[in-house]
């Protein structure tokens, strides 16, 4: 029996990954779904609330949950400048994004993605810092699950829930959508096609750095200046696996992509999980590329 | 007070296409404006002007005398004109009901202030436009009447005085564009917007305009009510050849 216990314990363990995960690719897709945009940026922005949460937690001893909080008003303000920054000026008047924009805010926040890393690298070194985090483990089927990893991805579930609410019930969340569908139309109905992409962007931002300071209990190898390297890749194949726009998408990749990992792992070396998750994933796209949700 | 809009001496020139030719129109509320012409004659660039979508080359478009041109396509709205689309366009991922809340909510001149009385609001322009039991369908899956009921409930919607409707009749069968017609005078009565209505549709036009504006390569070439321009020798030339024959009343 202990070896049940062991898949359960280890299913779950890959679910809370995935919902740690989906909260990060969220971030992702809600900027690509509604601006589309592919913020190329994105692992940096990871990368930054993870530092976020490690200097919170250095400094006045905050644990990854109330840093979240912290990163996610940091992540909405930087969203709204990083919108005006390198996007107003190529999207401004456009009721169609076409291939033209979507290049040239990849070149752009490609650019920012190098700028951010060798910041990061020289004001923090590339030595690996871990942040004390540790409420006790929950014992489940013989193996014990760390409660940290439970505690965040609980909240990963829940800031993704607290998105959908904030998309599918508000009016500032129905003019988003609305945008994201047509940008013509959505002007024609009165919405301000500026303001509602600032804004979506900083929500995106503040899930994204939210999720970083979520990921700092699963980087077992420590934060460093290079997680976005592992980490945006990571999110582009839980959205496109979801399907980019789609607000259930994030969450059914994320789910899908921390249970592969992790079941992958009893398997092989941790290294080429990560490759072999990669490779299970093209035969997926291959029979359904707008994702496997309708 | 009636509002009254109006566009004087409007110019558009595409490179070296001149569109639109030092044309003025004005109506006011609760009047209906038809603009015909044949196809290329600048109906659509017109309306496309006079709702902030583009900016015109020259002149000026006034609602109660404020300028309207310069301000951005959503910001006309707010202020009171809505146009709807040649094809309808409705957001095809939100549910009837959503799509014209997002035209209540944002295209009036409070957004998001008048929380109170919106759903109201909303239930009252699904009512109008005979979608209240499509209320809960995503827009996608209407039928095209549907849609372009949609549509008009949606410029509703914004509370504007004055509402641009592009061929709202075209692609209808003689019944739809019947049923769309009385749908369309029921709503204009109770509501009571001024409207410019561009159609092919002749019967459509000469049974819901007072006043008919004919455009020929960018110019006005004729005004009047719809008697009147139908007899104008200039017009059948130009426009209705023999058709004329058939819509004289």
């Amino acid at each position: 029996m202990a070896e049940v216990g062991t898949v359960v314990a280890s299913l779950v363990y890959g679910v809370l990954l995935g919902f740690v995960f989906a909260a990060i690719a969220h971030g992702l897709n809600l900027i690509w779904g509604v601006t589309k945009v592919v913020n190329a940026a994105h692992g940096e922005f990871i990368m930054l609330g993870a530092y976020g949460a490690y200097f919170l937690n250095l400094a006045w001893g905050l644990d990854p949950l109330l840093a979240s909080v912290v990163d996610a008003g940091l992540g909405l303000a930087v969203g709204v400048v990083f919108y005006f920054a390198f996007l107003y000026r190529e999207l401004r008047g456009k009721d169609e994004i076409g291939l033209q924009s979507e290049l040239v805010t990849l070149v752009a926040t490609f650019g920012l993605s190098l700028v951010l890393v060798n910041v990061g690298i020289i004001a923090w070194k590339g030595d690996p810092r871990g942040l004390r985090y540790n409420p006790g483990n929950i014992v489940l089927g013989g193996l014990s699950v760390p409660l940290g990893g439970v505690y965040v991805g609980l909240a990963s579930l829940g800031i993704i829930a607290i998105s959908h609410v904030f998309l599918s019930r508000t009016y500032l969340g129905n003019a988003i959508r609305a945008y994201s569908q047509d940008i013509a139309a959505a002007k024609l109905m009165g919405v301000n096609p500026t303001s509602v992409a600032a804004i979506a962007t900083g929500i995106g931002f503040a899930m994204t750095m939210a999720g970083g300071a979520f990921l700092t209990v699963y980087l077992r190898a420590g934060i460093t200046p290079f997680v976005g390297l592992t980490y945006a890749p990571i999110s582009f194949v839980i959205v496109v696996l979801g399907g980019r726009g789609k607000m259930w998408g994030s969450l059914v990749g994320g789910v899908t992509i921390g249970v592969l990992l992790d079941v992958l792992q009893v398997f092989v070396p941790v290294e080429i999980a990560y490759a072999a998750a990669f490779l299970v994933v093209i035969p997926v796209l291959a029979l359904a590329p707008e994702g496997i949700l309708r | 007070m009636t509002a009254r809009l109006a566009a004087k001496g409007i110019v558009k020139r595409f490179g070296g296409v001149t569109a639109l030719d030092d044309v003025s129109l004005a109506l006011d509320q609760g009047t209906v404006l038809g603009l015909i012409g044949p196809n290329g004659s600048g109906k659509t660039t017109l309306l496309n002007v006079l709702s902030g979508t583009m900016r015109p080359t020259s002149g000026g478009v006034f609602l109660d005398g404020q300028r309207i041109d310069r301000l951005p396509g959503y910001r006309v709205v707010r202020a009171g004109v809505a146009k709807t689309h040649q094809i309808p366009k409705p957001f095809p991922g939100l549910t009837v009901r959503e799509n014209v809340l997002v035209a209540a909510t944002f295209g009036g001149r409070a957004p998001m202030r008048e929380g109170a009385d919106l759903p109201e609001q909303v239930e009252r322009i699904l009512r109008l436009v005979e979608l209240e039991p499509r209320a809960h369908a995503f827009a996608s899956a209407l039928t095209v009447q549907e849609k372009k009921r949609l549509e008009f409930g949606r410029a509703l919607a914004t509370g504007a005085r004055f509402l641009l409707l592009d061929e709202t009749f075209a692609g209808l069968s003689p019944d739809e564009v019947r049923n769309s017609v009385e749908v369309f005078q029921r709503v204009q009565a109770e509501v009571g917007f001024g409207a410019v209505v561009v159609e092919h549709v002749m019967r459509a036009v000469l049974s819901l305009a007072q006043r008919v504006l004919v455009l020929e390569e960018g110019r006005a070439i004729a005004e009047g009510t719809p008697q009147e321009v139908v007899r104008d020798p200039g017009v059948i030339e130009a426009y209705l050849g023999s058709e004329a024959t058939n819509v004289a009343p």
